[in-house]
């Protein structure tokens, strides 16, 4: 299929699937009932507006914030095992978040949560760029392996020294990726950090492209490694930090998504940065439709679903790739 | 217009919550309950036919301690969809747990009341009172604390010398001084020898301690009806040493000291009980 047609085609999935991820949940709500009168189909309409449609749009931005981000830093590292957890940007939100339960800060103000998550993303980055300036492309990949390394052991430290068996509880729980009960709030915060996000990876594609090259093509083509480099780091943070920072640590959909697109779309960087922004989008919302249809006790957390989901498809991939090498 | 909205429910939650205490008198709130602790504080204090949920663990767990009382009552999944759509007053929730349900609760308006993790008795006799505040069940609350005291007060007496105990869960682990175990040993005249080599809440201590420490009395935290192996920590349970030990042996569930309800009391007089068992 061409890219046009894949795009649309991923465009005119979305409305039906986020009507389906509307009226889905624990009460059975029809259309119908939201339009009556009375008590109850007030209530009703209240869990559509104010639980349902803010979860579905975060399914929606941070799904998209993910493939976007996996598609960019695959191009950028030239590497195909490239997601945002290479760079230790998940880690940094991750710790981030989970210093704030460690502490109870959140008892002070809600969206501290959030926004440590979001400080967290930002630390890791920095460190990142620091740790990375004037270097190789490979040099980066290895700073951020000593950033995520970093965050996961202070991580696996705060939960080691946890008060007491309830607070790991906590900890892991958030950790494993969850966008169960979150509200209008956790969207207008983090809006505005997805959006500069998306912005400043959209426009990396052209570079990505030169990139493909080699580095010394690329700088000759006019492209500044050092912006580019900039941006992808900056847009990067913010994406997956504004993501993590709302919903925990959801893997496999920055890695998996590019390479479900590939055979499609071709190898070309840019011809992949949007078509993977929507079907990572796609692929959360089905996978977080599916926490809700899937019964169970205790709630099925998400980031545990799209790993389930995306390894057997990473599998398949995996096998095409060594039918066609063959 | 959303935004309005908002605020206006942001104005509404800030009265809320103190129109709510003044409302209560009339009739006590409805009341949803998150968590098997507060299920059975709730269950206690508060009119069967006001309590809009308790957590699905209430009769479904074969550890709860109100598994006939909470038939009949309907249950949620701490849910906020779930809890909004049975309309209660009132949610009451241990602290640190489902923040982000009781944050969609508290923009519904829904009052919030968070029962903090106690780790004395006192404390959990102050939180007894904090609920049937809450609740508008004050004198009811009352009662429960001084029916509990009054229970304390006809605990044996202590002995000339202190008896250690110790308490081993799965996995070894154990309970410090900051635990609400520890306080529950010390009241009902037991030292608690884990206090010694753990610090703060609780950790894991190894089976020698067991030996070395020389308790009076080593109690298993464990389901007594059956030895089923549930977790890896279960095995230790299956340990020879047990056999050998020269304490004497007891064994209780998790749920002795988990809560801070009164279930707590009745643990207490059970430790007392083991203390004159083992004195010379």
């Amino acid at each position: 299929m061409q890219r046009p047609g894949l795009i649309l085609l991923f465009l005119l999935a979305l409305p039906p699937l986020m009507a389906l991820s509307l009226f889905t949940g624990y009460a059975q709500i029809a259309p119908a009932d939201l339009l009556a009168d009375g008590d109850n189909a007030a209530l009703l309409r209240e869990v559509l507006l104010e639980l349902r449609l803010p979860r579905t749009l975060l399914a929606v931005l941070i799904g998209a914030a993910l493939g976007l981000s996996g598609a960019v830093l695959q191009g950028f590292l030239r590497n195909p095992l490239a997601d945002a957890g290479i760079l230790g940007v998940s880690a940094g939100a991750a710790l981030g978040a989970v210093i704030v339960l460690y502490f109870g800060l959140y008892a002070l103000y809600a969206p501290l949560l959030p926004l440590g998550g979001l400080v967290g993303s930002l630390g890791a980055v920095t460190l990142v760029y620091l740790l990375g300036r004037g270097g190789s492309v490979s040099l980066l990949i290895l700073a951020g392996v000593a950033v995520n390394a970093f965050a996961t052991a202070i991580t696996a430290l705060l939960l080691n020294l946890a008060p007491d068996p309830y607070a790991v509880l906590e900890m892991l729980f958030w950790m494993l990726g969850s966008l169960a009960d979150r509200g209008w709030q956790d969207v207008w915060l983090i809006l505005p950090v997805l959006m500069a996000g998306y912005a400043m990876l959209l426009v990396t594609g052209r570079g990505l492209d030169a990139l493909s090259l080699g580095e010394d093509s690329a700088a000759s083509l006019g492209v500044s490694l050092p912006r580019l480099r900039l941006l992808v780091l900056a847009g990067t943070a913010a994406c997956v930090g504004a993501a993590v920072a709302v919903s925990g640590v959801i893997g496999f959909v920055g890695l998996v998504v590019p390479h479900l697109l590939r055979p499609f779309v071709g190898p070309r960087p840019s011809r992949l940065l949007l078509p993977s922004a929507l079907a990572g989008a796609l692929l959360l919302l089905v996978a977080d439709i599916a926490t809700r249809l899937i019964p169970a006790e205790t709630e099925l957390k998400l980031g545990v679903l799209t790993a389930l989901l995306g390894a057997p498809f990473f599998v398949l991939v995996l096998q095409h790739l060594r039918g066609r090498a063959t | 217009m959303a935004r309005t909205r908002l605020r206006i429910r942001h104005l509404v939650r800030a009265l809320g919550a103190g129109l709510l205490v003044g409302v209560v008198c009339a009739q006590p709130p409805r009341t949803a309950s998150l968590n098997l602790c507060s299920d059975v504080l709730l269950l206690a204090l508060h009119p069967r036919e006001r309590i809009a949920s308790l957590s699905w663990l209430a009769a479904a767990s074969p550890l709860s301690p109100v598994r006939e009382e909470a038939g009949g009552i309907p249950v949620n999944h701490a849910a906020a969809e779930e809890l909004i759509l049975q309309r209660p007053e009132l949610v009451v929730a241990q602290r640190g747990y489902a923040t982000a349900t009781l944050q969609r609760l508290r923009d519904r308006g829904i009052a919030v009341h968070e029962i903090r993790a106690v780790s004395s008795v006192a404390e959990a006799l102050q939180e007894w009172r904090a609920l049937g505040r809450v609740l508008g069940r004050e004198a009811q609350a009352e009662a429960l604390i001084h029916h509990a005291q009054a229970r304390l007060a006809a605990l044996p007496a202590r002995n000339d010398v202190t008896p250690t105990a110790v308490i081993f869960g799965p996995a070894g682990y154990s309970y410090g001084k900051q635990s609400l175990a520890h306080d529950l040993l010390r009241t009902a005249g037991w030292d608690n020898l884990a206090a010694y080599v753990l610090p703060g809440y609780g950790g894991n201590i190894p089976l020698e301690t067991l030996l070395l420490g020389q308790p009076d009395l080593v109690i298993q935290e464990r389901d007594s009806r059956s030895q089923r192996i549930d977790t890896l920590g279960d095995l230790l349970f299956r340990h020879s040493l047990f056999e050998s030990l020269p304490a004497r042996a007891a064994i209780l569930p998790p749920s002795a000291w988990t809560c801070a309800g009164p279930e707590l009391v009745t643990t207490i007089e059970t430790l007392a009980g083991l203390r004159s068992r083992t004195s010379p």
